[in-house]
């Protein structure tokens, strides 16, 4: 069932009905003010740190789901509504979404007022612009009320979400003619505040949540709606809240244009207030709103973002037999390509933006699907993702976007990091042929005077694969690979550890993880990334070195052969006790996606038939029409020696669910490997032009 | 991820909630799936020292046609698959001119390039 539409013309997809199985979001900006929407309106703002720097408030896990957003209120005669249904959740004549290319459009029909809210964020420009359209589509005249409302975050999301002993007394606005200002501790140390505009007078506002909405009410039945009135509230503590207010008379056929901005301010620490030192200093909010004033200068930012859009999309554009190929191409995967290299998964409706920044490699992957389109910010982000590394090659997991330093909380030693940080490098060098990012200095952990050239990152991060060998010469598992809940040495048995940073005591005197358990899965990779390195060594002339590191996997590849073959597949890993994982000896968990496409695209073992007999494997035991599983049989008992993936129900995430991104790795295997009649089944299995028919079944958008 | 075929298992209903997302086409699998689909299938290679071209498609398909900027020049690609093979170059054409291999040199000339590509 589908609860919408691709329209390929106008890179869009429409949706047709507020109820869809989940709220379905696009994303909204490019560099550094991004907001997340729903097709309903819901959804929040931020400012490059969705925990750090949080514009609009949301609650996640809600009932209903998707409550907070910017929404409007209408009050036509006592019918209220909103133009995208919720959250007043009145009965619609009209209802679309149509998520874009960096907008939303979202148009609503009520007793034939049409409301069409277009919202978007425009280059360079911290802010989200909303223009709305109200149409008399009737034969009489019509009066009726408008309110805009946005609920303010203090800022930092975490702390907004707990630390209520405070924040209830810290809120501040200021209201100046038709524009808003939250301002929380600005005054003391914050160079920051935001504002929302309209730009046209207003007959009221409210910047006081509990008098805009009622301490009882709630987003569907916010009092100030009911009552058809604002009360001009001035918030002072409490939870600061930005509504305007306007009453509009339309004639038949007659239509009114509003422009709202929702934007953001940094002020240098000397201009923050005016001459009497306390009111805030708007000359940036007043340019800011003086650029999108008009519905004409608003179409000409629109205009903008289309041809922004239009030459990233022209540098790869395909026409295959496949209509389906050539939408997911042209279109989505590019657009869903930017999204993840700016947000980095760390904000989405499944991400709170709270729980994590940047991941090493994460990020480092998100090049490899973005460099096409702006190398120079690729470029950028590898600096600042190596930036994050070791002096001995090993790096922080994740890092903030907001100040750049690796985060302690969750540290390192993830076994497979340093080996994405090769693959983005060489990507970024493939595209542009600008060898020259291998002299770049680059610092370790953020410390400049000890920075090498990022050849020397490389490395590094080449050697502490070889350095970090176990038993039978394969990689050391240490916390994590890419499998974050394939936790060898964590054996907890006590809630509230962390399978990610807990290790367990007994391994102290080893260094703080096993040094017997192994990842078959991060020598693979090691076997499937190294040539990078040592192509990039050759093309240096240093041809020693690139003889020394093709050693080293060569000596991999027959480790990999001697120990790490099942027979029919990949195994997975040896364990802390030195006991296969992911064999045919195993009860459960018999063999595992990850290490199998890139032993494939390695070709190890390939004169032995080992990537005819894996690839059938994975075919057999592992794929289904929705996709490959991760692993197969599912655990149906926690294995205190694996760690979080046996926490789960048979099924769900690591535990025999499917993920997309490692199908990935099995679709590029079977056509590296010749097969791409296999490698176009499972891309059709999972890419969402081919899935929208059965949106009921998948939930999520397509 | 999605729900594995098992999902559901755990309260004696497998499959119950088999195929059902938790979360969006983000992650590693916007890049990965672009890269799968547009290298790996399609077949337009970025590399080291140019542009390689080495489709891994249904054999059904004729063939495929894509442009690519690259570095500075632009390649407008043609593949034709008269055998209905996967995989597998017999010749290449520049601008009409056949070249040994599939690697297109990075002309960097800001120019519109053909390249032709057979498979069989």
């Amino acid at each position: 069932m589908k609860f919408g539409y691709f329209d390929d013309a106008n890179r869009e997809y429409v949706i047709t009905t507020p109820r869809t199985p989940y709220p379905w979001i696009n994303y909204l900006g490019t560099q550094g003010f991004f907001s997340l929407i729903s097709n309903t309106a819901g959804g929040y703002s931020f400012y490059k740190d969705a925990r750090l720097r949080r514009i609009t408030r949301y609650r996640y896990n809600n009932v209903p789901i998707d409550m907070g957003g910017r929404y409007f209120y209408i009050n036509d005669s006592g019918t209220i509504w909103n133009p995208g249904w919720s959250p007043v959740k009145t009965e619609l004549d009209e209802y679309e979404c149509r998520h874009g290319m960096g907008y939303t459009i979202i148009k609503g029909k009520k007793n034939d007022l049409k409301a069409q809210v277009t919202f978007f964020v425009p280059q360079d420009y911290d802010g989200e612009v909303q223009q709305v359209v109200l149409t008399n589509e009737g034969s009489t005249e019509k009066s009726f009320s408008l309110f805009s409302f946005a609920e303010w975050c203090l800022w930092d999301a975490q702390d907004d979400s707990n630390n209520f002993q405070r924040n209830f007394s810290t809120g501040r606005v200021e209201v100046d003619g038709s524009v808003i200002y939250h301002k929380t501790e600005y005054r003391d140390r914050r160079d920051h505040y935001a504002f929302y505009s309209v730009n046209d007078t207003i007959d009221g506002y409210d910047t006081d949540r509990d008098s805009f909405i009622g301490l009882y009410n709630g987003f569907g039945d916010p009092q100030a709606v009911l009552a058809n009135k604002a009360s001009d509230s001035f918030a002072d503590g409490w939870a600061p809240i930005a509504s305007h207010y306007k009453k509009i008379t339309l004639a038949p056929g007659e239509s009114k244009t509003l422009v709202f901005v929702l934007g953001y301010v940094e002020m240098p620490a000397d201009q923050k207030f005016e001459a009497d030192g306390k009111t805030i200093n708007k000359v940036k909010a007043k340019a800011m709103i003086a650029k999108y004033d008009t519905p004409e200068k608003f179409a000409d930012g629109m205009k903008e973002l289309k041809s922004y859009w239009d030459k990233l999309l022209g540098i790869l554009s395909v026409d295959t037999p496949d209509d389906k190929v050539n939408r997911m191409v042209n279109i989505w995967n590019q657009y869903q390509c930017m999204v993840t290299f700016n947000l980095s998964r760390s904000a989405s409706y499944f991400e709170s933006g709270i729980g994590r920044g940047m991941g090493f490699r994460d990020s480092n992957q998100d090049v490899l699907g973005f460099v096409h389109q702006i190398p120079d910010r690729a470029k950028e982000r590898i600096i600042d993702i190596a930036s994050t590394q070791f002096p001995d090659g090993g790096c922080y997991h994740q890092y903030q976007p907001l100040t750049k330093k690796g985060n302690a909380d969750i540290g390192g030693d993830f076994s497979d990091d340093p080996l994405w940080l090769i693959l983005s490098v060489s990507a970024y060098i493939k595209e542009t042929g600008d060898w020259s990012i291998l002299d770049e200095m680059v610092p370790y952990d953020n410390d400049m005077s000890v920075a090498q050239t990022m050849l020397e990152h490389l490395k590094v991060s080449f050697y502490h694969i070889v350095n970090n060998l176990g038993p039978h010469g394969l990689p050391l598992a240490m916390r994590a690979d890419w499998n974050d809940c394939i936790n060898l040495s964590c054996f907890s048995d006590t809630p509230g550890e962390s399978f990610q940073t807990y290790t367990n005591p007994k391994f102290a005197a080893e260094g703080g993880y096993s040094k017997t358990a192994e990842s078959v899965m991060v020598a693979a990779l090691f076997t499937y990334t190294g040539p990078n390195y040592v192509a990039i060594l050759k093309h240096l002339g240093k041809d020693d070195e690139a003889a020394a590191a093709q050693a080293e996997i060569d000596k991999m590849k027959k480790n990999m052969m001697e120990s790490a073959w099942d027979g029919d597949w990949w195994l997975r890993a040896y364990d802390a006790n030195g006991e296969k994982m992911g064999s045919k000896e195993c009860e459960e968990g018999q063999i595992f996606i990850e290490p199998q496409g890139f032993a494939i695209m390695s070709e190890v073992g390939k004169d032995q038939g080992a990537e005819i007999k894996a690839l059938k494997a994975i075919d057999e035991r592992l794929n289904t029409k929705y996709g490959l599983v991760l692993n197969n049989p599912a655990f149906s008992k926690y294995y205190i020696q694996y760690g979080e993936i046996s926490t789960y129900p048979g099924g769900y995430k690591e535990n025999a669910g499917i993920f997309t991104h490692n199908n990935a790795w099995i679709i590029c295997a079977a056509a590296y490997a010749g097969q791409g009649d296999l490698a176009f089944k499972y891309y059709s299995e999972i890419a969402p032009a081919f899935t929208e028919e059965t949106s009921d079944i998948h939930k999520t958008e397509p | 991820m999605i729900g594995g075929k098992d999902a559901g298992s755990d309260i004696g209903r497998p499959g119950k909630n088999f195929g059902q997302g938790k979360n969006s086409w983000l992650t590693g699998t916007a890049a990965w799936n672009m890269v799968a689909i547009s290298q790996y299938i399609l077949g337009v290679q970025a590399d080291f020292d140019g542009l390689r071209i080495d489709p891994s498609i249904p054999s059904a398909w004729d063939g495929l046609k894509a442009t690519r900027q690259f570095r500075n020049a632009t390649y407008d690609i043609k593949v034709s698959n008269p055998s209905h093979v996967c995989k597998g170059v017999k010749s290449v054409t520049v601008d009409g001119n056949a070249i040994e291999g599939n690697l297109i040199p990075a002309f960097s000339d800001g120019k519109t390039h053909s390249v032709e590509v057979v498979m069989g």
